[in-house]
């Protein structure tokens, strides 16, 4: 009855309905499971980099295409601006807008707010059934349904695709599955238009995501592999071709990328492939012609001297310049040290630091157990696309070790290759029947055998016998599964469903408290200052006040332009003489801080502060020095024993600004460095106290206009104090006079 | 016109030749000259007596000195490691420094061992120092009470360059740093190159065979994924300790903290992944493929009890790095 079920011909209707259905749920579970942040907080956008794609579709959506592709964004970089149009990938925004339009045409007026809150985990339904196809070609429906099931939700996934997190990412891997789905299906039945298709997708992801060239090198990669194999085939080649030809063209379109494609070195790969595929296959073609074996060898060493002289013109190329080298982001990546001295700017965001053991199985749980079986299973079959995950598991594993924010590349790769070793566990346990035990002359043949290695595996498998085997084995795999998805679920309600703008405590009876001093900046910010007024603040919040606050801004998180970035650092490293004149010549008006001292918020921008101080003095070494913010010993303090370089600077004085009046006297303590501040405050001569949120995260100052007789400010302050007291002489004068 | 022009474009080439012809090394400094005559490749050994000549008194010369601790019982890191660059900065400046300019600069090193004194006198307790004197006649001289530059040394590699930096401006001096180009090195890539070309050519019939071992490459392809997913490359990157102290006089080999690691934890984590995994390919690959029911039995249940253990192990590791963790598997409550 089952195995009618499972094989038979007639029921094929009825298992389609099934699988449909299980796809369905698996999807509604991907979204589901995205939506805590919606459910505990509201329909907000994330973070820092969403607030500028949110802002970017929200121009698309009121300006038109064409507008926003001509975009020149004043707003931000002040007094630069950015050709917003042409330095963003605009997948994502035109991805929103189209939806907003569909659904707009079939009357149903949805806010473009939450079609971007809810893209993410829309998308990562997709992905899911993106996987199940890609997972299928590998092996079998079985393993697609689960591969479906593990990339909905694992967490290493999920951490980028959250209701709200309407970053690139959300859409990008979807697509990334999608296109390496395309790429198998072109490679396997050697066809053009998959080739085509393939190409199609692979523009969409150029024009969703930088992590583009990962596809890029990664299609290569595997053709080269299947070269170096002796695996060339006229297969490879049409569909290698159709997808290099195609997608390179169609990539160039996105006026981002524009010519990289065929001048930088991420993209050399790719080209280089397709011109050894052009040599092998004029070979291969001449060796059906000459069957005399020495012509042969002479081909074969014509296509190696030809490969090796290709190369040798393309390192010829790149020294001289014609090509790009490798960008700092990508080079850094290989060499691993080269970021913390060249560019401080990568090295100082955070997820672009290594990845710690418990990252893995934090985002991954039991799968990076199980994914390097599935990987050892494609190796006893290897076929074609077998090799294109093994090559995808070898390079994400490196990748995602070295960056935080790579564990997203490898994530997909595991779920399918854990998926392949999980149904190949069920397959044989979860079977009802037993197979027949072998007779006894059987059995002395088996013996006669040659015995091999634990672990090679030949020959049919036979199956399970006993029932029992098969319970322990069935029973103890549902509960890693079972186990997986609790994990899944409390990693995602703890770790991943926190949109950062919003912070949420617990108060001493459990109940929820929500500390929402951004927003509540912001908000100040966009009622209380003119419409033009120029912010400054460091870039991680750049895209936030342009976002919220719709003021210009002085440096964001798109970091193009590094020395604006260190002018920044150099004006909050600065002592405010040294500050006040960067601050006019840049038009500044506000200055935003974030301090967490008063509620133990780490993120803050005095730890912040040695990462401006660093970017600072690459761009002024003479002016800005690192050292000067250590104490003699080393420490980087902020209390008593702090360096007067130190308590001198602009941030410094900004973040404890009366802060110490919100204690009894000498008790002001700093609960995130967990020190006590110095008794006497700072003094700010150059700036006003503007607004201060209620939990002090946020604090925003005015820069004071110039003298209006020509002082400087501290004299002037000195003078206003000063006069305070004279007035108070002066009134007891006439007052002793009349007596 | 164009006569104007050549001649504007001789005008500073003459200038030049008039300084150069009537301030020769000797003129601005006797002592320059006697004291560079001691030196090795324009690095002079300086002791007691010798820095004060090289200090005091009028001098139309930057000097740029070090004060180290060369010796191995004081175990100075820095020292040595910086030691190499301003040799070859002094030599730099000696053979390829513009000769016009070049008596208006002298480098000098000395050792503690050597200079006791003067270490004493500057009140030095740590090594190296850096000091740049700069000349107190002359067209740069310094204001008189000048204080020397103190330099601050770079936790990086590439000091050499940085301080040439550091006194160009100081001294307004072209000072550049040439680093030899080591050709050894290239002979070497070369010879390994060749000599593994050759290898390849006699022990190919013999290294195709291993080289197209299926097994081979599946055991390098798993071996590399459970080091990188082991944080491998945290290690390498942030070169942490195999193991530390645990402040009460034990070891401790598993790092508090979720983002932070020692050398010893990877590898427990790297033999738990294995381990399970081999168990994962010995139930799904092997136990199947066994003839007989009573081997087949005790297999599956050997292989399951070591995944539950394996995994209930690593999560208890894993607890101990996020404490909040609240998920374990039985017998391993911890």
């Amino acid at each position: 009855m089952l195995k009618a079920f499972l094989q038979d011909d007639s029921m094929r209707t009825v298992r389609s309905l099934l699988k449909a259905t299980i796809l369905i749920t698996i999807a509604i579970a991907a979204v589901s499971s995205r939506l805590f942040s919606v459910i505990r907080f509201e329909s907000i956008i994330h973070e820092f980099d969403p607030w500028f794609n949110f802002r970017a579709t929200k121009y698309l959506v009121k300006n038109g295409f064409y507008s926003f592709w001509d975009w020149f964004d004043d707003r931000t970089w002040h007094p630069l601006g950015r050709v917003t149009g042409g330095t963003l990938y605009p997948g994502l925004m035109v991805t929103s807008g189209l939806i907003y339009h569909v659904l707009k045409f079939l009357t149903l007026p949805v806010d473009i707010r939450n079609i971007c809150v809810l893209l993410a985990p829309a998308f990562s339904g997709l992905t899911a059934l993106a996987t199940y196809f890609f997972t299928k070609e590998m092996k079998n429906d079985s393993a697609g349904l689960l591969a479906a099931a593990f990339i909905a939700i694992a967490p290493g996934y999920i951490s980028r695709s959250v209701a709200g997190s309407y970053d690139n990412e959300a859409i990008a891997i979807f697509l990334l599955m999608i296109t390496f789905f395309l790429w198998i299906k072109a490679l396997k039945v050697g066809s053009a238009y998959w080739g085509a298709l393939c190409a199609l997708f692979y523009f969409y992801m150029v024009a969703a995501w930088g992590g583009y060239v990962f596809i890029t090198n990664m299609i290569p990669l595997h053709a080269f592999v299947l070269v170096c194999m002796g695996r060339f085939s006229p297969r490879l080649y049409t569909a290698y071709c159709s997808w290099y030809a195609l997608g390179t063209l169609a990539s160039m379109q996105i006026p981002f990328v524009g010519f990289l494609p065929i001048r930088s070195s991420e993209h050399m790969s790719a080209l280089g492939v397709f011109g050894l595929l052009q040599i092998v296959a004029f070979v291969d073609y001449l060796r059906s012609l000459v069957p005399s074996k020495q012509f042969q060898t002479l081909l074969k060493t014509v296509v190696i001297v030809t490969f090796l002289l290709a190369s040798a013109a393309l390192v010829l190329l790149t020294v001289s310049g014609v090509i790009a080298p490798w960008s700092g982001r990508f080079y850094s990546l290989w060499d691993t040290g080269y970021a913390k001295i060249h560019i401080p700017i990568i090295a100082s965001v955070s997820e672009h630091q290594p990845t710690a053991w418990p990252a893995f199985f934090f985002d991954l749980q039991f799968l990076v157990w199980l994914f390097p079986a599935g990987v050892y299973m494609l190796f006893r079959e290897l076929r074609d696309e077998h090799v294109f995950v093994i090559v995808y598991a070898v390079m994400g594993s490196y990748f995602s070790g070295v960056m935080v924010r790579l564990m997203l590349t490898l994530t997909p790769c595991v779920c399918v290759s854990g998926a392949i070793a999980a149904s190949t566990i069920l397959e044989n346990y979860v079977v009802l029947g037993s197979p027949k035990e072998a007779t006894p002359e059987e059995k002395e043949a088996e013996e006669k055998k040659p015995r091999k290695g634990a672990l090679t595996a030949e020959g049919e498998p036979k199956g399970v016998y006993s029932p029992m085997s098969k319970l322990i084995v069935s029973v103890t795999f549902t509960l890693y599964l079972l186990l997986f998805v609790t994990h899944c679920t409390w990693v995602t309600s703890n770790a991943y469903s926190s949109p950062s703008v919003v912070l949420a405590s617990r108060l001493p009876d459990g109940s929820q408290h929500i500390i929402d001093d951004y927003r509540e900046a912001y908000y100040w910010l966009r009622k209380n200052t003119p419409e033009d007024a120029k912010i400054m603040s460091w870039w991680d919040y750049g895209y936030q006040i342009g976002g919220m606050a719709d003021r210009a801004t002085l440096v964001d998180n798109n970091t193009w332009n590094n020395t604006h970035i260190a002018t920044v650092g150099k004006a909050m490293a600065s002592n405010e003489m040294t500050a006040y004149p960067i601050l006019r010549q840049h038009d500044v008006d506000y200055i935003l801080v974030i301090f967490g001292g008063l509620l133990g918020y780490s993120g803050d921008d005095i730890n912040k502060f040695l990462w401006m101080v660093r970017i600072a003095e690459g761009v002024w070494p003479d002016e800005v020095k690192e050292r000067n913010f250590f104490t003699a010993r080393g420490e980087y303090k902020v209390d008593e024993g702090a360096t007067q370089t130190m308590k001198d600077s602009l941030m410094y004085k900004m973040s404890y600004y009366n802060y110490h009046k919100l204690f009894p006297s000498g008790q002001a303590v700093d609960r995130v460095r967990g020190v006590k501040v110095p008794a006497v405050g700072p003094t700010l001569d150059i700036l006003d106290e503007a607004f201060t949120s209620e939990n002090w995260i946020v604090r925003i100052y005015k820069v004071k206009d110039l003298d209006n007789l020509g002082r400087d400010h501290a004299s002037a302050n000195a003078f206003e104090e000063g006069k305070k007291k004279k007035r108070a002489a002066s009134k007891k004068g006439p007052v002793s006079m009349r007596v | 016109m164009r006569l104007l022009h050549s001649l504007l474009t001789l005008l500073p080439l003459a200038s030049t030749l008039i300084s150069a012809s009537s301030s020769t090394p000797a003129d601005l400094d006797p002592k320059h000259t006697q004291l560079l005559s001691k030196s090795t490749n324009g690095l002079i050994r300086v002791d007691d007596p010798t820095f004060e000549a090289l200090v005091t008194g009028p001098r139309a010369y930057t000097s740029v000195i070090l004060l180290t601790a060369l010796d191995k019982r004081i175990g100075c890191d820095m020292c040595h490691l910086f030691q190499p660059d301003f040799e070859l900065l002094a030599k730099s400046w000696w053979e390829k420094g513009p000769k016009e300019e070049r008596h208006r600069l002298l480098f000098g090193s000395t050792d503690y061992s050597k200079a006791k004194g003067t270490f004493q006198k500057l009140g030095l307790t740590s090594a190296p120092v850096l000091y740049i004197f700069p000349p107190t006649v002359g067209p740069n001289a310094a204001p008189a009470n000048a204080q020397p530059y103190k330099y601050d040394f770079l936790p990086t590699a590439k000091q050499g360059e940085h301080l040439a930096r550091v006194i160009s401006t100081q001294s307004g001096l072209p000072v550049q740093l040439h680093r030899p180009i080591d050709y050894t090195k290239y002979y070497l890539t070369a010879a390994t190159i060749l000599s593994i070309l050759l290898t390849l050519k006699f022990a190919l019939p013999y290294l195709l065979p291993v080289l197209l071992n299926r097994n081979l490459w599946a055991a390098l392809t798993l071996i590399a994924i459970f080091l990188f997913t082991s944080g491998h490359m945290f290690n390498h990157i942030r070169k942490v300790p195999y193991m530390a102290s645990d402040g009460r006089g034990g070891v401790s080999y598993i790092a508090g903290g979720f983002s932070n690691q020692y050398g010893a934890e990877t590898q427990l984590v790297a033999v738990l992944y294995a381990g399970l995994t081999f168990c994962v390919i010995a139930l799904g690959m092997k136990v199947p493929r066994m003839e007989g029911r009573g081997r087949q039995d005790v297999a599956v249940l050997v292989w399951s009890v070591v995944v539950w253990l394996g995994m209930g192990y690593l999560m208890t590791v894993f607890r101990v790095k996020n404490p909040a963790y609240p998920f374990y598997l039985p017998p391993l409550v911890k």
